[in-house]
C-alpha cells in the first residue's frame, strides 16, 4: 500500500464525514473467486497514534471499516493505537480493533 | 465513594439551572395541555407533552429530589397512556393534569426556597397522586408503601445490574456520546463483561456515518439506586431502548425491565425492586422510538442558547450607556481640535459602539410570545369559571422588546385580559340573543410599528356602555353633571383614577386595581394606551410600548440654547419652515402645509415658554405617532445622536411632552420626546376640554349612545 493513512488527532463525530469519504474511495475491490483466496490475509494499515480525542461515533466508524474490510477478506490493522484510542475501545467493549481481546464470535 | 465531594458542589452550582429549566417546563406542560384540549388527538403534543414531564422527571432525579420525581413519574404513566392510544384525552383529564402541573410548580418552586415539603399542599399532591393511578387504572396502590420500605433497606448493598442498551439513530446528532455515558456508569461503579453488538453495526459502504447504531450489554457492579443508574441514561432515553436486570442478591425477586412490555399494570407489579414512587417504571423502552424523530430537534436546539444572569446584563447595559455619553464627549473634543486624525480615530470608535450598543440592546430582547402564553391558562380558568365560551387567539409572539418591558407589560396586560373576559365578552346564551356566535373571541397580537411595539386586545364582545359609563362618571363627580363630553373622552373616563363600572364586585376584577392604575403602569415605561369601541360589536385596546427603556436613537434639535431629542424611529422627514398666514395660538400651535395636506405644527418656543429670540430660518420636523403626524418647529438641527434615557427628575415629572433626559457629550442635558403625548398636545383640538362644559343636552346624548 504506497499511501500512508492515519486517524487524525481529533478523532471524533466532527472528522467522520471526511474520513468516510476518502476510506470509502480507499476500500479494496470487492473480494472475488481466487483472489480472495490470495489476499485473504492481507491486513488494511491505518496509523492510529496520534489520535488524542475520540468519541463512541469514531469508534463505531472503525467497526464499520472492520466489516467492509472483512467482507473484501482484509483486516483493519490499527498501528500505534495512542492511549485515548485503546482506552476508548476498551470502554465500549471493542478491544479487538486495537489488537486487546480476540473478536468477539457473534461479530461478523 | 471519592467522587461524593465533587457530586455536591456540582449540584450545588447547577440546581438553579435545574429551577429555571424546570419553570420553563412546567410553561410549556401548560401551554401543551391547553393546546391538546382545543386538538386532543395530535400526537405531536403528547410527546411533546410526555418529553417534558420526563425531563422535569429525569433532570430532577440528577439531584436527587425524589418528591419531584415520584410525582412527575405517575403524570409521566398516564401521559405514556395517553400517548400510546390506551385512553383518550377527556377535558378532565386535562383538568386533572393541569392541576398537576401547578403542583409540580410548587415543588420546584420549594426547592429554591427550602427543601422542606409545603405540609398544606402535600395532602392535595396525595389526593391528586389517587386521581392519576385511578386514570392509570395502578391495581397496586397498596403494594406501594411496602415496597418502600423494602428498598429503603436494600439500598446501601452493591449489587451487581445486567444493563443491555440500545442507542437511538441520531444520538450523535443530538450531541450525545455513549462514550461519556459508559464512563459515567463507569463512576457509578464497576463494569464488567462490556460487550459491544458490533453485528448491528453496518459496513462502512452501508450506512451514514452520523447515525447510531451502538448497543452494548454489560453488568454494572455499584452501590447507587436503580434511579442513578437511569439517570444515567436520562438524556438518551427517548429514542433509545435501555433494559435494566438486577443480578445476584437482592431482597424481593428480580427487578424484569420487559424491553416490549407496554402494559404499564404488569410493568407496575414486576418492578419489585424498584423504588417505589420515586421508581422509574420500567415501561421506558415502549414506544421510545415513536418520537424519536419528534425529539431530535429539540437538544440541539437547546444546545444554541446560554444562560445568562440579567443582573450581569443590566450592569453590562449600564455601562454601555456610560460609554456611549463619554464617547460622544471624546467626538466633541475631537472636533474642537480640528485633528482630522483624532476625528477618524473618534469616528470608528463611535462607530463600534453604536454597533455594541445595538448588539448588546439586541441581547436583552425577548420574544413577546412567552408572556401571552401565559394568558391561554388565564382565559381558560376564567372562562370556565364565568360560564362563558372564549376562544383565545394570540398573533405576532414572536415581536421581541426588552425584556424588562415584557416583564412590566404582564400584569397590565393580564388585567385587561380579565377585563375583556369579564366586562366585554358576554355568556353563550347572552350573545346568541344579540345574534352571535355563542363562542366568543378574544384577539391579542403584538406587531413592530415605527420603533415601537403595539400590543393588541381586541373582543367581540358587548363593547363599552357609554351611558354607564358617563353615568358612572357623573355620579363619582369625574364630570359635572349632566355634562356630556365628546365620545373619545367618554371611553378615556375609564382610566380615570377611582372608576370602574363592575355592577357586582366579582373575584376577577374590581379588586380595587383600576385602569388608572393600568395605564399609569403602561405610561411608566414610557408607552401609551387608547381604547375603541363599538357598543355591540366589541373592544379595542391599543398599548404601543417602546422596545427598549435604557438607549435609544435619537434626532437632536436645538431651540435657542436648549436641545431637544426626538426619537429617531418616529422622524418621518425634515421640512423648512415657511412662513404662513395660519395664526399661531396661546400653545404655540397653528398649521401648514404639506405636499397638499395639512399638518398641524407646535411651536417649542411658545408650547415650553423658552425665553430666546426667535432665528430667521427655522425647520419643522415631522413626526408619527400612531396613526397621526404633526410637525415640531424647531431652530437648529443637530443631527443623529446615541440617546442614553435618563429618568426625568421629580420636578419635571409633570412636564407633558417629556418621556426623559439625556446627557450630552458636553455634559449638557437634552430633553426627550415622548412622541404621544405631545402628539396630543399639538393636534388636540382647544374645544376639548370647553367641550365638557358645552350644553349638549342629555337625552339626546343619551340617544346617541345606546
Amino acid at each position: 500500500m504506497a499511501t500512508h493513512r492515519s486517524l487524525p488527532p481529533e478523532f471524533t463525530i466532527y472528522s467522520l464525514a471526511n474520513l468516510h469519504k476518502s476510506w470509502l474511495a480507499a476500500l479494496p475491490k470487492a473480494a472475488r473467486g481466487k483472489r480472495s483466496a490470495a489476499k485473504a490475509a492481507a491486513t488494511w494499515p491505518l496509523d492510529a497514534s496520534a489520535v488524542t480525542e475520540v468519541d463512541a461515533a469514531a469508534v463505531q466508524l472503525l467497526v464499520s471499516l472492520s466489516h467492509a474490510l472483512a467482507v473484501r477478506g482484509r483486516t483493519l490493522a490499527l498501528s500505534n493505537p495512542s492511549g485515548p484510542l485503546v482506552h476508548a475501545c476498551e470502554a465500549l467493549g471493542v478491544s479487538f480493533l486495537t489488537g486487546g481481546v480476540e473478536r468477539p464470535a457473534g461479530a461478523a | 465513594m471519592n467522587t461524593g465531594d465533587a457530586d455536591t458542589s456540582y449540584i450545588a452550582e447547577s440546581l438553579p439551572a435545574f429551577i429555571s429549566e424546570a419553570q420553563e417546563h412546567v410553561e410549556l406542560l401548560e401551554q401543551l395541555l391547553l393546546q391538546l384540549e382545543s386538538d386532543p388527538a395530535d400526537r405531536e403534543l403528547l410527546d411533546a407533552l410526555f418529553r417534558s414531564a420526563h425531563t422535569i422527571k429525569g433532570s430532577a432525579g440528577i439531584f436527587g429530589l425524589d418528591r419531584i420525581v415520584a410525582f412527575t413519574h405517575h403524570i409521566e404513566t398516564l401521559l405514556d397512556q395517553l400517548r400510546a392510544g390506551k385512553q383518550d384525552f377527556t377535558p378532565a383529564l386535562g383538568t386533572l393534569l393541569l392541576q398537576c402541573n401547578d403542583q409540580i410548580k410548587t415543588l420546584v418552586a420549594s426547592v429554591q426556597g427550602s427543601d422542606r415539603d409545603i405540609d398544606s399542599t402535600a395532602s392535595l399532591r396525595d389526593a391528586l397522586v389517587e386521581q392519576l393511578r385511578a386514570a392509570y387504572g395502578d391495581s397496586s396502590v397498596a403494594a406501594a408503601p411496602a415496597r418502600a420500605a423494602v428498598v429503603a433497606a436494600a439500598v446501601a448493598v452493591a449489587r451487581r445490574w445486567s444493563v443491555c442498551v440500545e442507542f437511538g439513530k441520531d444520538l450523535y446528532r443530538n450531541g450525545m456520546d455513549p462514550l461519556a455515558i459508559v464512563s459515567y456508569l463507569g463512576s457509578l461503579g464497576t463494569i464488567h463483561r462490556i460487550e459491544c453488538r458490533t453485528e448491528r453495526v453496518p459496513a462502512l459502504d452501508a450506512g451514514d456515518p452520523e447515525d447510531c447504531h451502538l448497543a452494548f450489554t454489560f453488568e454494572l457492579e455499584t452501590s447507587e439506586p436503580k434511579e442513578r443508574i437511569e439517570a444515567a441514561f436520562s438524556f438518551v432515553r427517548e429514542d433509545s431502548t435501555l433494559t435494566l436486570d438486577l443480578l445476584g442478591d437482592q431482597p424481593t425477586g428480580t427487578v424484569v425491565a420487559p424491553a416490549a412490555a407496554p402494559d404499564p399494570a404488569s410493568a407496575e407489579t414486576d418492578a419489585g425492586g424498584g423504588v417505589a414512587g420515586a421508581g422509574d417504571g420500567p415501561r421506558k423502552p415502549v414506544a421510545a422510538r415513536d418520537g424519536a424523530v419528534a425529539a431530535a430537534a429539540k437538544p440541539s436546539d437547546d444546545s444554541r442558547f446560554i444562560r445568562v444572569q440579567a443582573d450581569r446584563l443590566d450592569y453590562v447595559i449600564n455601562l454601555l450607556g456610560e460609554l456611549v455619553t463619554a464617547s460622544a464627549g471624546a467626538s466633541l473634543l475631537a472636533r474642537q481640535t480640528r485633528q482630522s486624525h483624532l476625528l477618524e480615530a473618534n469616528q470608528q470608535i463611535a462607530a463600534l459602539v453604536e454597533e455594541i450598543r445595538n448588539g448588546t440592546l439586541q441581547l436583552r430582547m425577548v420574544p413577546i410570545g412567552e408572556t401571552l402564553a401565559r394568558f391561554r391558562r388565564v382565559v381558560r380558568d376564567t372562562a370556565a369559571e364565568l360560564g362563558k365560551d372564549i376562544q383565545l387567539e394570540i398573533i405576532g409572539g414572536e415581536s421581541e422588546l426588552d425584556k424588562s418591558v415584557v416583564e412590566r407589560i404582564a400584569d397590565p396586560l393580564m388585567h385587561l385580559v380579565r377585563n375583556a373576559l369579564d366586562h366585554g365578552l358576554e355568556t353563550p346564551a347572552e350573545r346568541l340573543a344579540a345574534g352571535k356566535q355563542a363562542q366568543g373571541r378574544l384577539t391579542i397580537s403584538a406587531s413592530h410599528e415605527s420603533g415601537s411595539i403595539l400590543i393588541r386586545i381586541e373582543d367581540d364582545g358587548r363593547g363599552i356602555d357609554r351611558a354607564k359609563v358617563l353615568a358612572r362618571a357623573w355620579k363619582s363627580g369625574l364630570v359635572e353633571n349632566g355634562v356630556t363630553p365628546p365620545d373619545a373622552d367618554i371611553l378615556n373616563l375609564i382610566f380615570e383614577p377611582g372608576f370602574s363600572t363592575a355592577e357586582k364586585v366579582t373575584n376577577l376584577s374590581g379588586r380595587g386595581v383600576g385602569m388608572d392604575v393600568v395605564r399609569r403602569n403602561i405610561q411608566a415605561l414610557r408607552g401609551s394606551v387608547t381604547l375603541h369601541s363599538v357598543p355591540k360589536q366589541g373592544s379595542q385596546i391599543e398599548i404601543r410600548l417602546p422596545l427598549t427603556l435604557a438607549i435609544i436613537d435619537g434626532f437632536l434639535v436645538g431651540v435657542g440654547p436648549s436641545k431637544f431629542i426626538f426619537p429617531l424611529d418616529s422622524v418621518v422627514e425634515v421640512i423648512e419652515n415657511r412662513p404662513t398666514a395660519t395664526r399661531v395660538d396661546a400653545a404655540g400651535r397653528s398649521i401648514v402645509e404639506l405636499r397638499g395636506q395639512v399638518l398641524p405644527v407646535v411651536g417649542l418656543r411658545t408650547l415650553y415658554a423658552l425665553e430666546s429670540e426667535a432665528p430667521e430660518r427655522s425647520s419643522v420636523v415631522v413626526i408619527q405617532s400612531g396613526s397621526n403626524r404633526y410637525g415640531v418647529m424647531v431652530d437648529s438641527l443637530l443631527g443623529q445622536h446615541q440617546t442614553v434615557i435618563k429618568p426625568l427628575g421629580r420636578m419635571f415629572r409633570s412636564l407633558r411632552g417629556m418621556a426623559g433626559s439625556s446627557i450630552l457629550g458636553n455634559g449638557e442635558v437634552a430633553l426627550i420626546f415622548d412622541v404621544g403625548s405631545l402628539c396630543e398636545l399639538a393636534i388636540q383640538p382647544p374645544a376639548t376640554l370647553a367641550a365638557r362644559q358645552a350644553s349638549i343636552s342629555n337625552s339626546h346624548s343619551l340617544s346617541q349612545l345606546a
